[in-house]
Protein backbone atom coordinates (compact mmCIF):
# COMPACT_ATOMS: atom_id res chain seq x y z
CA UNK A 1 0.00 0.00 0.00
CA UNK A 2 0.86 3.54 -0.68
CA UNK A 3 0.29 6.77 0.94
CA UNK A 4 0.33 10.00 0.12
CA UNK A 5 0.92 12.31 2.90
CA UNK A 6 0.39 16.11 3.09
CA UNK A 7 1.33 17.50 6.25
CA UNK A 8 1.03 21.67 6.82
CA UNK A 9 0.84 22.20 3.98
CA UNK A 10 0.38 25.97 3.16
CA UNK A 11 0.18 27.91 -0.55
CA UNK A 12 -0.15 31.78 -0.71
CA UNK A 13 -1.70 33.63 -4.11
CA UNK A 14 -0.30 36.71 -2.93
CA UNK A 15 -1.60 37.64 1.01
CA UNK A 16 -4.30 34.79 0.24
CA UNK A 17 -3.38 31.44 1.48
CA UNK A 18 -5.34 29.22 -1.18
CA UNK A 19 -4.29 25.99 1.75
CA UNK A 20 -3.40 26.92 5.23
CA UNK A 21 -1.27 24.46 6.99
CA UNK A 22 -3.88 21.50 5.33
CA UNK A 23 -2.86 17.78 6.76
CA UNK A 24 -4.60 14.80 4.66
CA UNK A 25 -3.47 11.01 3.43
CA UNK A 26 -4.46 9.75 0.46
CA UNK A 27 -4.06 5.77 0.44
CA UNK A 28 -4.31 3.51 -2.57
CA UNK A 29 -7.09 0.96 -2.55
CA UNK A 30 -9.20 3.81 -1.65
CA UNK A 31 -11.53 6.18 -4.09
CA UNK A 32 -11.81 10.04 -2.12
CA UNK A 33 -14.18 12.23 -2.30
CA UNK A 34 -12.25 15.65 -1.94
CA UNK A 35 -15.52 18.21 -1.59
CA UNK A 36 -15.41 21.77 -1.01
CA UNK A 37 -17.12 25.32 -2.28
CA UNK A 38 -15.75 27.34 -5.34
CA UNK A 39 -12.54 28.61 -4.47
CA UNK A 40 -12.13 26.51 -1.43
CA UNK A 41 -8.53 25.60 -2.60
CA UNK A 42 -9.30 21.40 -3.62
CA UNK A 43 -7.89 22.31 -7.27
CA UNK A 44 -4.58 23.97 -5.49
CA UNK A 45 -4.41 21.03 -3.01
CA UNK A 46 -4.55 19.21 -5.98
CA UNK A 47 -1.34 21.09 -7.83
CA UNK A 48 0.62 21.26 -4.84
CA UNK A 49 0.57 17.42 -4.39
CA UNK A 50 1.54 16.98 -8.98
CA UNK A 51 4.29 19.43 -8.00
CA UNK A 52 2.36 22.01 -10.18
CA UNK A 53 2.37 24.67 -7.73
CA UNK A 54 5.28 25.64 -5.23
CA UNK A 55 4.12 25.65 -1.87
CA UNK A 56 5.41 27.79 0.93
CA UNK A 57 4.85 25.66 4.03
CA UNK A 58 4.71 22.31 4.80
CA UNK A 59 6.14 18.66 3.50
CA UNK A 60 4.36 16.56 0.62
CA UNK A 61 5.65 12.37 0.53
CA UNK A 62 4.93 9.03 -1.46
CA UNK A 63 6.22 6.35 1.08
CA UNK A 64 8.00 9.30 3.37
CA UNK A 65 9.48 9.76 0.11
CA UNK A 66 9.68 13.93 -0.61
CA UNK A 67 7.50 14.61 -4.06
CA UNK A 68 8.90 17.95 -4.78
CA UNK A 69 10.95 18.25 -7.22
CA UNK A 70 11.09 14.47 -7.32
CA UNK A 71 9.97 13.01 -10.72
CA UNK A 72 10.21 8.97 -9.78
CA UNK A 73 8.01 9.79 -7.33
CA UNK A 74 6.20 12.05 -9.41
CA UNK A 75 5.65 9.63 -12.40
CA UNK A 76 3.01 7.43 -9.57
CA UNK A 77 0.60 10.45 -10.00
CA UNK A 78 -1.57 11.06 -12.31
CA UNK A 79 -4.12 14.68 -12.63
CA UNK A 80 -6.71 15.54 -14.75
CA UNK A 81 -7.17 18.96 -14.38
CA UNK A 82 -10.26 20.97 -14.44
CA UNK A 83 -8.35 22.64 -17.70
CA UNK A 84 -7.14 21.16 -21.06
CA UNK A 85 -3.30 21.51 -20.50
CA UNK A 86 -2.46 19.66 -23.46
CA UNK A 87 -2.09 21.63 -26.44
CA UNK A 88 -5.65 21.80 -28.61
CA UNK A 89 -4.12 21.28 -31.83
CA UNK A 90 -2.42 18.07 -30.81
CA UNK A 91 -4.90 14.67 -31.74
CA UNK A 92 -5.99 12.40 -28.89
CA UNK A 93 -4.25 9.97 -30.34
CA UNK A 94 -1.27 11.51 -30.27
CA UNK A 95 -2.10 12.99 -26.57
CA UNK A 96 -2.17 8.95 -25.64
CA UNK A 97 1.04 8.44 -27.20
CA UNK A 98 2.71 10.96 -25.57
CA UNK A 99 1.29 10.43 -21.90
CA UNK A 100 2.58 7.07 -22.90
CA UNK A 101 5.84 8.43 -23.20
CA UNK A 102 5.72 9.70 -19.69
CA UNK A 103 3.28 6.93 -17.69
CA UNK A 104 4.95 3.87 -18.87
CA UNK A 105 2.17 1.58 -17.64
CA UNK A 106 -0.06 3.12 -20.05
CA UNK A 107 -2.61 1.24 -21.75
CA UNK A 108 -3.10 2.14 -24.87
CA UNK A 109 -5.12 -0.24 -26.15
CA UNK A 110 -7.56 0.32 -22.86
CA UNK A 111 -7.59 3.88 -24.11
CA UNK A 112 -9.03 2.93 -27.58
CA UNK A 113 -11.14 0.43 -26.28
CA UNK A 114 -12.77 3.64 -23.92
CA UNK A 115 -12.94 6.16 -26.96
CA UNK A 116 -14.85 3.58 -28.74
CA UNK A 117 -17.90 2.91 -25.84
CA UNK A 118 -17.99 7.18 -25.11
CA UNK A 119 -18.13 7.67 -28.85
CA UNK A 120 -14.55 9.86 -29.01
CA UNK A 121 -13.13 9.39 -32.04
CA UNK A 122 -9.07 9.44 -31.87
CA UNK A 123 -8.63 11.37 -34.76
CA UNK A 124 -9.76 14.21 -34.03
CA UNK A 125 -7.70 17.46 -32.30
CA UNK A 126 -8.40 18.14 -28.49
CA UNK A 127 -8.89 22.17 -29.58
CA UNK A 128 -11.48 20.80 -31.80
CA UNK A 129 -14.19 19.22 -29.13
CA UNK A 130 -16.91 20.02 -27.15
CA UNK A 131 -16.41 20.71 -23.64
CA UNK A 132 -18.18 17.33 -22.50
CA UNK A 133 -15.87 15.53 -25.37
CA UNK A 134 -12.98 17.01 -24.26
CA UNK A 135 -13.61 16.00 -20.69
CA UNK A 136 -14.19 12.68 -21.80
CA UNK A 137 -10.95 12.45 -23.65
CA UNK A 138 -9.09 13.58 -20.36
CA UNK A 139 -11.31 11.21 -18.48
CA UNK A 140 -9.92 8.32 -20.88
CA UNK A 141 -6.40 9.32 -20.55
CA UNK A 142 -6.49 9.61 -16.77
CA UNK A 143 -7.89 6.03 -16.55
CA UNK A 144 -6.10 4.60 -19.01
CA UNK A 145 -2.59 6.44 -17.36
CA UNK A 146 -1.62 3.51 -15.37
CA UNK A 147 -0.48 5.96 -12.09
CA UNK A 148 -0.94 4.16 -8.68
CA UNK A 149 -2.74 7.61 -7.72
CA UNK A 150 -4.90 9.28 -10.03
CA UNK A 151 -6.54 12.87 -9.27
CA UNK A 152 -9.88 14.23 -10.93
CA UNK A 153 -10.66 17.59 -10.61
CA UNK A 154 -14.53 17.99 -11.94
CA UNK A 155 -14.40 14.68 -14.40
CA UNK A 156 -18.02 15.05 -14.84
CA UNK A 157 -17.74 18.84 -16.43
CA UNK A 158 -20.11 18.93 -19.38
CA UNK A 159 -21.06 15.53 -19.62
CA UNK A 160 -24.59 14.09 -20.47
CA UNK A 161 -26.58 12.15 -17.94
CA UNK A 162 -25.58 8.61 -19.81
CA UNK A 163 -21.96 9.58 -20.34
CA UNK A 164 -21.89 10.45 -16.36
CA UNK A 165 -23.13 7.09 -15.45
CA UNK A 166 -20.80 5.24 -18.10
CA UNK A 167 -18.02 7.55 -15.90
CA UNK A 168 -19.04 5.93 -12.91
CA UNK A 169 -19.13 2.60 -13.97
CA UNK A 170 -15.87 2.84 -15.69
CA UNK A 171 -13.92 4.52 -12.56
CA UNK A 172 -14.92 2.01 -10.29
CA UNK A 173 -14.10 -0.79 -13.08
CA UNK A 174 -10.55 0.48 -13.32
CA UNK A 175 -10.38 0.80 -9.02
CA UNK A 176 -11.18 -2.61 -8.57
CA UNK A 177 -8.93 -3.73 -11.64
CA UNK A 178 -6.11 -1.89 -10.29
CA UNK A 179 -6.62 -1.42 -6.80
CA UNK A 180 -4.63 2.32 -7.38
CA UNK A 181 -6.10 5.89 -5.25
CA UNK A 182 -8.55 7.61 -6.90
CA UNK A 183 -9.35 11.12 -6.03
CA UNK A 184 -12.23 12.65 -7.24
CA UNK A 185 -12.97 16.31 -6.87
CA UNK A 186 -16.46 17.09 -7.58
CA UNK A 187 -19.59 19.74 -7.12
CA UNK A 188 -22.06 17.18 -8.29
CA UNK A 189 -21.84 15.49 -4.73
CA UNK A 190 -24.70 13.22 -4.74
CA UNK A 191 -23.98 11.76 -8.04
CA UNK A 192 -20.32 10.38 -6.71
CA UNK A 193 -21.52 10.04 -3.31
CA UNK A 194 -21.75 6.11 -3.71
CA UNK A 195 -18.51 6.17 -5.11
CA UNK A 196 -16.83 7.57 -1.74
CA UNK A 197 -15.11 5.35 0.93
CA UNK A 198 -13.79 8.49 2.29
CA UNK A 199 -14.55 12.06 1.97
CA UNK A 200 -12.32 15.21 2.59
CA UNK A 201 -13.59 18.49 2.67
CA UNK A 202 -11.88 21.48 2.36
CA UNK A 203 -13.22 25.10 3.25
CA UNK A 204 -10.85 28.29 3.17
CA UNK A 205 -8.09 26.45 2.67
CA UNK A 206 -8.14 24.46 5.56
CA UNK A 207 -9.08 20.22 6.07
CA UNK A 208 -12.25 21.10 7.97
CA UNK A 209 -13.80 16.98 8.01
CA UNK A 210 -11.88 14.28 6.53
CA UNK A 211 -14.21 11.30 7.67
CA UNK A 212 -14.95 7.90 6.31
CA UNK A 213 -18.45 8.66 4.12
CA UNK A 214 -20.04 5.65 6.23
CA UNK A 215 -19.46 7.78 9.24
CA UNK A 216 -19.80 10.66 8.09
CA UNK A 217 -23.33 9.94 6.90
CA UNK A 218 -24.26 7.83 10.02
CA UNK A 219 -23.02 11.06 12.03
CA UNK A 220 -26.79 12.55 12.07
CA UNK A 221 -30.33 12.74 10.65
CA UNK A 222 -32.82 15.43 8.96
CA UNK A 223 -36.06 15.67 10.57
CA UNK A 224 -39.05 17.26 8.21
CA UNK A 225 -42.05 18.82 9.25
CA UNK A 226 -44.19 21.97 9.78
CA UNK A 227 -41.84 24.65 10.79
CA UNK A 228 -43.58 24.73 14.31
CA UNK A 229 -43.48 21.05 15.26
CA UNK A 230 -39.66 20.90 13.96
CA UNK A 231 -39.00 23.78 16.36
CA UNK A 232 -40.28 22.77 19.35
CA UNK A 233 -38.85 19.02 18.78
CA UNK A 234 -35.16 20.20 17.98
CA UNK A 235 -34.98 23.43 20.55
CA UNK A 236 -32.58 21.18 22.81
CA UNK A 237 -30.75 19.34 19.69
CA UNK A 238 -27.37 19.96 17.83
CA UNK A 239 -28.48 21.50 14.68
CA UNK A 240 -26.43 21.42 11.98
CA UNK A 241 -28.19 22.89 9.44
CA UNK A 242 -32.08 23.69 8.50
CA UNK A 243 -34.07 24.90 5.80
CA UNK A 244 -37.61 26.11 4.44
CA UNK A 245 -39.90 25.52 2.41
CA UNK A 246 -43.14 27.41 2.60
CA UNK A 247 -44.85 25.94 6.16
CA UNK A 248 -42.47 22.85 5.59
CA UNK A 249 -38.87 23.11 7.67
CA UNK A 250 -35.87 20.53 7.85
CA UNK A 251 -33.27 20.37 10.51
CA UNK A 252 -30.40 17.94 9.84
CA UNK A 253 -29.08 17.51 13.68
CA UNK A 254 -26.52 15.87 14.92
CA UNK A 255 -27.02 12.26 16.55
CA UNK A 256 -30.19 10.56 15.84
CA UNK A 257 -33.29 10.55 18.51
CA UNK A 258 -35.07 7.11 19.05
CA UNK A 259 -38.44 8.40 18.60
CA UNK A 260 -40.13 11.38 16.69
CA UNK A 261 -44.07 13.10 17.14
CA UNK A 262 -46.60 12.36 15.21
CA UNK A 263 -46.33 14.64 12.17
CA UNK A 264 -42.64 14.72 11.98
CA UNK A 265 -40.49 12.27 9.75
CA UNK A 266 -36.98 11.27 10.34
CA UNK A 267 -34.38 10.30 7.56
CA UNK A 268 -31.02 9.77 7.01
CA UNK A 269 -29.36 12.87 5.12
CA UNK A 270 -27.54 13.07 2.03
CA UNK A 271 -23.91 13.94 0.99
CA UNK A 272 -24.77 17.14 -0.35
CA UNK A 273 -27.22 18.21 3.01
CA UNK A 274 -23.92 16.71 5.01
CA UNK A 275 -21.57 19.14 2.86
CA UNK A 276 -24.15 22.19 3.04
CA UNK A 277 -24.14 22.00 6.95
CA UNK A 278 -20.57 22.04 7.20
CA UNK A 279 -19.00 24.62 5.10
CA UNK A 280 -21.71 27.00 6.29
CA UNK A 281 -24.82 27.33 4.61
CA UNK A 282 -26.03 28.22 1.28
CA UNK A 283 -24.91 31.66 1.29
CA UNK A 284 -21.51 32.47 -0.89
CA UNK A 285 -18.88 34.91 0.17
CA UNK A 286 -17.44 35.22 -3.51
CA UNK A 287 -14.03 34.77 -4.61
CA UNK A 288 -11.75 36.43 -2.63
CA UNK A 289 -8.67 34.96 -4.42
CA UNK B 1 12.57 8.35 -18.29
CA UNK B 2 10.63 11.39 -17.95
CA UNK B 3 13.49 13.20 -18.70
CA UNK B 4 13.74 11.54 -22.10
CA UNK B 5 10.35 11.66 -22.71
CA UNK B 6 10.50 15.57 -22.67
CA UNK B 7 13.23 15.40 -24.80
CA UNK B 8 11.78 13.59 -27.51
CA UNK B 9 8.72 15.09 -27.24
CA UNK B 10 10.81 18.49 -27.84
CA UNK B 11 12.76 16.95 -30.76
CA UNK B 12 9.35 15.56 -31.87
CA UNK B 13 7.55 19.59 -31.88
CA UNK B 14 10.36 22.42 -31.77
CA UNK B 15 13.38 20.57 -33.84
CA UNK B 16 12.05 18.53 -36.28
CA UNK B 17 9.25 21.33 -37.61
CA UNK B 18 11.91 24.53 -37.26
CA UNK B 19 14.53 22.20 -39.53
CA UNK B 20 12.07 20.91 -42.05
CA UNK B 21 9.46 23.92 -42.73
CA UNK B 22 13.03 26.61 -42.04
CA UNK B 23 14.98 24.86 -44.33
CA UNK B 24 12.36 24.02 -47.34
CA UNK B 25 11.62 27.56 -47.70
CA UNK B 26 15.02 28.88 -47.61
CA UNK B 27 15.25 26.65 -49.95
CA UNK B 28 12.98 27.10 -52.26
CA UNK B 29 13.61 30.84 -51.89
CA UNK B 30 17.45 30.87 -52.16
CA UNK B 31 16.71 28.60 -55.06
CA UNK B 32 14.34 31.08 -56.71
CA UNK B 33 16.54 34.09 -55.78
CA UNK B 34 19.51 32.46 -57.56
CA UNK B 35 17.93 30.71 -60.94
CA UNK B 36 16.35 34.24 -61.35
CA UNK B 37 19.70 36.70 -61.00
CA UNK B 38 21.47 33.85 -63.29
CA UNK B 39 19.19 34.29 -66.10
CA UNK B 40 18.96 38.13 -65.51
CA UNK B 41 22.47 39.03 -64.21
CA UNK B 42 24.85 36.49 -65.77
CA UNK B 43 27.98 35.59 -64.05
CA UNK B 44 28.81 38.68 -63.08
CA UNK B 45 29.25 40.85 -59.99
CA UNK B 46 25.97 42.52 -60.88
CA UNK B 47 24.46 39.09 -58.64
CA UNK B 48 25.50 41.09 -55.57
CA UNK B 49 23.31 43.35 -55.02
CA UNK B 50 20.30 41.10 -55.91
CA UNK B 51 21.50 38.25 -53.43
CA UNK B 52 21.77 40.80 -50.27
CA UNK B 53 18.12 41.94 -50.90
CA UNK B 54 17.01 38.23 -51.09
CA UNK B 55 19.19 37.42 -48.30
CA UNK B 56 17.29 40.90 -46.48
CA UNK B 57 14.09 39.55 -47.15
CA UNK B 58 14.06 36.28 -46.39
CA UNK B 59 15.56 37.42 -43.02
CA UNK B 60 12.96 39.57 -42.67
CA UNK B 61 10.02 37.89 -43.87
CA UNK B 62 10.91 34.22 -43.60
CA UNK B 63 13.24 33.49 -40.99
CA UNK B 64 12.92 35.76 -37.87
CA UNK B 65 8.80 35.12 -37.96
CA UNK B 66 8.86 31.41 -38.97
CA UNK B 67 11.71 30.72 -35.91
CA UNK B 68 9.83 32.79 -33.47
CA UNK B 69 6.66 31.09 -34.60
CA UNK B 70 7.63 27.26 -34.51
CA UNK B 71 10.04 28.44 -31.82
CA UNK B 72 7.46 29.16 -29.49
CA UNK B 73 3.95 27.38 -30.64
CA UNK B 74 7.22 24.13 -30.21
CA UNK B 75 8.01 25.78 -26.96
CA UNK B 76 4.41 26.49 -25.56
CA UNK B 77 3.39 22.84 -26.43
CA UNK B 78 6.38 21.16 -24.39
CA UNK B 79 5.31 23.21 -21.58
CA UNK B 80 2.17 22.29 -21.28
CA UNK B 81 3.32 18.44 -21.50
CA UNK B 82 5.88 19.40 -19.25
CA UNK B 83 2.69 20.37 -17.05
CA UNK B 84 0.40 18.25 -17.65
CA UNK B 85 2.82 15.58 -16.93
CA UNK B 86 3.97 16.57 -13.34
CA UNK B 87 7.61 17.35 -14.66
CA UNK B 88 9.80 18.88 -11.96
CA UNK B 89 11.03 22.37 -12.55
CA UNK B 90 14.85 21.10 -12.69
CA UNK B 91 14.16 18.27 -15.63
CA UNK B 92 12.15 21.08 -17.06
CA UNK B 93 14.72 23.42 -17.24
CA UNK B 94 17.34 20.98 -18.51
CA UNK B 95 14.90 19.93 -21.51
CA UNK B 96 14.25 23.80 -22.49
CA UNK B 97 18.22 24.32 -22.43
CA UNK B 98 18.96 21.53 -23.69
CA UNK B 99 15.96 22.19 -26.80
CA UNK B 100 17.15 25.83 -26.88
CA UNK B 101 21.26 24.94 -27.57
CA UNK B 102 19.55 22.47 -30.51
CA UNK B 103 16.95 24.97 -31.48
CA UNK B 104 19.58 27.43 -32.05
CA UNK B 105 22.20 25.53 -33.65
CA UNK B 106 19.56 24.14 -35.99
CA UNK B 107 18.85 27.86 -37.05
CA UNK B 108 22.49 28.35 -37.67
CA UNK B 109 23.12 25.59 -39.81
CA UNK B 110 20.24 26.81 -41.77
CA UNK B 111 21.93 30.01 -42.42
CA UNK B 112 25.53 28.82 -42.88
CA UNK B 113 23.89 26.48 -45.55
CA UNK B 114 22.46 29.58 -46.90
CA UNK B 115 25.82 31.41 -46.58
CA UNK B 116 27.22 28.78 -48.02
CA UNK B 117 25.21 28.75 -51.00
CA UNK B 118 27.13 32.09 -52.64
CA UNK B 119 30.65 30.98 -51.80
CA UNK B 120 30.82 27.60 -53.28
CA UNK B 121 29.64 29.76 -56.84
CA UNK B 122 33.51 31.53 -56.86
CA UNK B 123 33.78 28.88 -60.20
CA UNK B 124 31.26 31.16 -61.82
CA UNK B 125 33.51 33.97 -60.75
CA UNK B 126 30.85 35.88 -58.16
CA UNK B 127 32.89 36.91 -54.73
CA UNK B 128 30.43 37.79 -52.60
CA UNK B 129 31.41 39.61 -49.67
CA UNK B 130 30.96 37.83 -45.93
CA UNK B 131 29.87 41.34 -44.53
CA UNK B 132 27.54 42.02 -46.87
CA UNK B 133 25.68 38.44 -47.08
CA UNK B 134 26.19 38.04 -43.43
CA UNK B 135 23.36 40.51 -42.80
CA UNK B 136 21.93 38.95 -39.17
CA UNK B 137 18.65 38.13 -38.12
CA UNK B 138 19.80 38.21 -34.89
CA UNK B 139 21.20 41.21 -33.21
CA UNK B 140 24.02 38.41 -31.35
CA UNK B 141 25.16 37.51 -35.14
CA UNK B 142 26.63 41.40 -35.31
CA UNK B 143 29.13 40.26 -32.95
CA UNK B 144 30.17 38.25 -35.29
CA UNK B 145 29.99 40.79 -37.94
CA UNK B 146 31.77 43.69 -36.39
CA UNK B 147 34.54 40.91 -35.37
CA UNK B 148 37.99 42.01 -36.28
CA UNK B 149 39.61 38.24 -37.91
CA UNK B 150 42.17 40.05 -39.06
CA UNK B 151 43.76 40.89 -35.45
CA UNK B 152 42.58 37.89 -34.09
CA UNK B 153 43.95 35.66 -37.16
CA UNK B 154 47.03 37.72 -38.13
CA UNK B 155 49.17 34.56 -39.29
CA UNK B 156 46.41 33.03 -41.37
CA UNK B 157 44.98 36.42 -42.94
CA UNK B 158 48.36 37.59 -44.10
CA UNK B 159 49.14 35.00 -45.83
CA UNK B 160 45.78 35.50 -48.27
CA UNK B 161 44.83 38.75 -50.42
CA UNK B 162 42.11 40.04 -49.29
CA UNK B 163 40.15 39.89 -52.72
CA UNK B 164 41.00 35.92 -52.79
CA UNK B 165 38.32 33.33 -51.96
CA UNK B 166 40.90 32.06 -50.04
CA UNK B 167 40.57 34.82 -47.52
CA UNK B 168 36.66 34.52 -48.13
CA UNK B 169 36.93 30.71 -46.72
CA UNK B 170 39.51 31.84 -44.18
CA UNK B 171 36.95 34.21 -42.99
CA UNK B 172 34.18 32.25 -43.22
CA UNK B 173 35.33 28.94 -40.67
CA UNK B 174 35.97 31.62 -38.47
CA UNK B 175 32.66 33.45 -38.65
CA UNK B 176 30.86 30.14 -38.59
CA UNK B 177 32.82 29.18 -35.18
CA UNK B 178 32.29 31.92 -33.83
CA UNK B 179 28.67 32.07 -34.90
CA UNK B 180 27.87 28.91 -33.27
CA UNK B 181 29.67 30.07 -29.84
CA UNK B 182 27.26 33.39 -30.21
CA UNK B 183 24.63 30.75 -31.07
CA UNK B 184 25.01 28.46 -27.99
CA UNK B 185 25.37 32.01 -25.86
CA UNK B 186 22.18 32.91 -27.29
CA UNK B 187 20.16 29.58 -26.97
CA UNK B 188 21.24 29.25 -22.90
CA UNK B 189 19.45 32.76 -22.39
CA UNK B 190 16.44 32.06 -24.43
CA UNK B 191 15.88 28.91 -22.11
CA UNK B 192 17.23 30.58 -19.19
CA UNK B 193 14.39 32.87 -19.67
CA UNK B 194 11.53 30.48 -21.07
CA UNK B 195 12.67 28.32 -17.80
CA UNK B 196 11.96 31.12 -15.86
CA UNK B 197 8.69 32.49 -17.83
CA UNK B 198 7.23 28.62 -17.60
CA UNK B 199 7.48 27.93 -14.13
CA UNK B 200 7.71 31.50 -11.81
CA UNK B 201 4.18 33.26 -11.19
CA UNK B 202 5.33 36.14 -9.58
CA UNK B 203 4.53 38.87 -12.64
CA UNK B 204 7.61 41.11 -11.33
CA UNK B 205 10.06 38.12 -12.46
CA UNK B 206 8.46 37.71 -15.92
CA UNK B 207 8.74 41.38 -16.55
CA UNK B 208 12.23 40.79 -15.51
CA UNK B 209 13.30 38.38 -17.49
CA UNK B 210 11.81 39.77 -20.59
CA UNK B 211 13.83 42.86 -19.70
CA UNK B 212 16.69 41.34 -18.93
CA UNK B 213 16.71 39.84 -22.55
CA UNK B 214 15.45 42.95 -24.53
CA UNK B 215 18.54 44.90 -22.45
CA UNK B 216 21.42 42.59 -23.26
CA UNK B 217 20.05 42.47 -27.03
CA UNK B 218 19.66 46.20 -27.15
CA UNK B 219 23.24 46.70 -25.53
CA UNK B 220 24.31 44.08 -28.23
CA UNK B 221 23.04 46.16 -30.95
CA UNK B 222 24.41 49.18 -29.41
CA UNK B 223 27.84 47.58 -29.24
CA UNK B 224 28.44 46.43 -32.13
CA UNK B 225 27.38 49.06 -33.95
CA UNK B 226 24.62 47.61 -35.46
CA UNK B 227 22.41 50.40 -34.03
CA UNK B 228 24.24 52.84 -36.38
CA UNK B 229 24.16 50.32 -39.07
CA UNK B 230 20.12 50.34 -38.80
CA UNK B 231 20.04 54.09 -39.07
CA UNK B 232 21.77 54.44 -41.89
CA UNK B 233 20.37 51.31 -43.31
CA UNK B 234 16.94 51.16 -42.36
CA UNK B 235 17.08 47.69 -44.30
CA UNK B 236 18.63 46.51 -41.33
CA UNK B 237 15.28 46.32 -38.94
CA UNK B 238 14.90 42.48 -38.97
CA UNK B 239 17.32 42.05 -35.81
CA UNK B 240 14.79 44.76 -33.96
CA UNK B 241 11.86 42.85 -35.77
CA UNK B 242 13.01 40.01 -34.20
CA UNK B 243 13.30 41.96 -30.37
CA UNK B 244 9.59 42.54 -31.51
CA UNK B 245 8.48 39.26 -32.56
CA UNK B 246 10.27 37.68 -29.51
CA UNK B 247 8.53 40.53 -27.05
CA UNK B 248 5.20 39.92 -28.27
CA UNK B 249 5.69 35.67 -28.01
CA UNK B 250 6.74 36.12 -24.53
CA UNK B 251 3.58 38.30 -23.19
CA UNK B 252 1.63 35.29 -25.51
CA UNK B 253 3.04 33.10 -23.63
CA UNK B 254 2.37 34.04 -20.06
CA UNK B 255 -0.97 34.71 -21.01
CA UNK B 256 -1.20 30.91 -21.83
CA UNK B 257 1.19 30.00 -18.78
CA UNK B 258 -1.79 31.56 -16.62
CA UNK B 259 -4.26 30.51 -18.94
CA UNK B 260 -3.17 26.88 -18.24
CA UNK B 261 -3.20 27.45 -14.74
CA UNK B 262 1.17 27.23 -14.62
CA UNK B 263 0.96 28.95 -11.41
CA UNK B 264 -0.91 31.99 -12.90
CA UNK B 265 -2.07 34.89 -11.16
Amino acid sequence: MSVIRLDGVTKYFGKKAALDGVSAEFETGRIYGLLGRNGAGKSTLINSVCNRVRINKGEISLDGERLQENDKALGHIYAMSEGVNLPGDMRISSAFKVTGDFYPNFDNEYAGELAKRFGLDVKKRLGRLSTGYRTIAKIIIALSSGAEFIFLDEPVLGLDANHRELFYRLLVERFIDSGCCMVVSTHLIDECANLFEHVIIIDKGKVICSESAETLLNEGCAITGSAAAVDRFCKDMDILSQSSMGGIKSVYVRGRPESVPNGLEISKPDMQQIFVSITGGQEGEGDTK
Amino acid sequence: MRFRALLKNSLRYIILPVGIVTAAVMTVLRCFYLHRDRLFMGETGEILDIYNTATFFDSLFVLVPLAAVIGFVGFRRICKTAFQNNISRRCAYRAVLITGSLFALLLAAIKLISISMPVFMKDTGVYVSMSLICESYSPFDAVADNFDFQAFMPGIMDNVAYSSAGFAFAQYYAYISLLIFIRFFEAYLLGASMSALMYNRERVVKLTVIGAYAAVLLSVCIYSDKWHRLIENPELIAPVIGIVVFGAAALIFIRISNAAGMEGD
